[in-house]
């Protein structure tokens, strides 16, 4: 069994992955729609998709649609496995028995 | 790094949340798309009805036939992206849509419905199932339906001659801002 992944366990970082994973296959989210469903603020969303992006576990596209410039994330196929992996993680520590 | 069962169930519970609400998100984009096409279609056949009242059964007719294409189109658009391809749910809604038309029909038939009624019947049936189905879905979803179901139960009551015009503005406008709603 896989065992905790540092980058994803932030709960933070792991409420994103967890919207990103839900998401359909390709779909990538905007940054304000991403910032609503976790209840993060500007900057520190920023700073954790930075994080995710540099480990390879999330994409992210900078755009400008209009006027306004609009970042959208996706997680990546490695983000995916991760998160499962860190999922199962968490779920194994459940599921043992208390000592 | 040690994680204690206290937190790991935290954490869990933290990413059912958060992948229920994209859940939910998903569903009302999918709901949208369906409100924006009939609510145009809807909007168009009822005005075609005050106009044209001579040609409306020919006009109801190509729109329907208009409106289940641009259905099998959007279904055949999601199941594209979807994650999981659920060949039972969707032969599940195909079935759900054919028993609502098949139960309307019956009932408008067997109660020898006036045109009003049968105007009134059908928005004021699909927003209700639309509303049960939006009390187990999410709230946004259960009041768009509410919204558009008054509308046109209203328009049974006030709108007198003019019935096909409110239908085609109210409730067709209903249904299209309830999409824009469930989208925000």
């Amino acid at each position: 069994m896989a065992g905790p992944d540092e980058i994803i366990h932030q709960s933070m970082r792991l409420k994103i992955m967890a919207a990103l994973n839900a998401g359909n296959r390709n779909d990538a989210i905007e940054f304000t729609r991403l910032k609503s469903l976790i209840g993060a603020t500007d900057g520190n969303l920023g700073a954790h998709l930075e994080t995710l992006s540099g480990a390879g576990y999330v994409s992210l596209e900078k755009r400008v649609e209009g006027k306004r410039p609009q970042t959208r994330a996706r997680i990546t196929p490695a983000g995916r496995k991760a998160f499962a992996e860190h999922v199962e993680y968490l779920r194994s520590i459940l599921d043992a028995p208390p000592q | 790094m040690t994680v204690d069962r206290e937190e790991a169930s935290a954490l869990l519970k933290d990413v059912e949340g958060i992948e229920s609400r994209v859940r939910q998100l998903l569903i009302y984009s999918r709901v949208s798309d369906y409100l924006f096409l009939w609510g145009a279609i809807w909007g168009l056949g009822f005005t075609c009805n005050y106009f044209m009242r001579a040609q409306s059964n020919l006009l109801w007719y190509a729109l329907e036939t208009i409106g289940l294409i641009g259905t099998v189109t959007i279904v055949a658009f999601h199941r594209r992206r979807s994650e999981a391809k659920n060949n039972f749910a969707f032969v599940r809604a195909a079935l759900s849509v054919i028993a609502i038309v098949v139960f309307g029909g019956i009932w408008i038939t067997l109660t020898h419905m006036g045109w009003r009624e049968q105007v009134t019947f059908w928005p004021t049936l699909l927003s209700f199932i639309l509303f049960l189905i939006g009390l187990w879905i999410g709230r946004a979803m259960a009041l768009a339906a509410l919204a558009i179901f008054a509308v046109s139960l209203t328009g049974y009551f006030v709108a007198g001659d003019y019935l096909h015009l409110w239908m085609a503005a109210a409730t067709g406008g209903a249904m299209i801002a309830g999409g824009v709603w469930l989208r925000r």
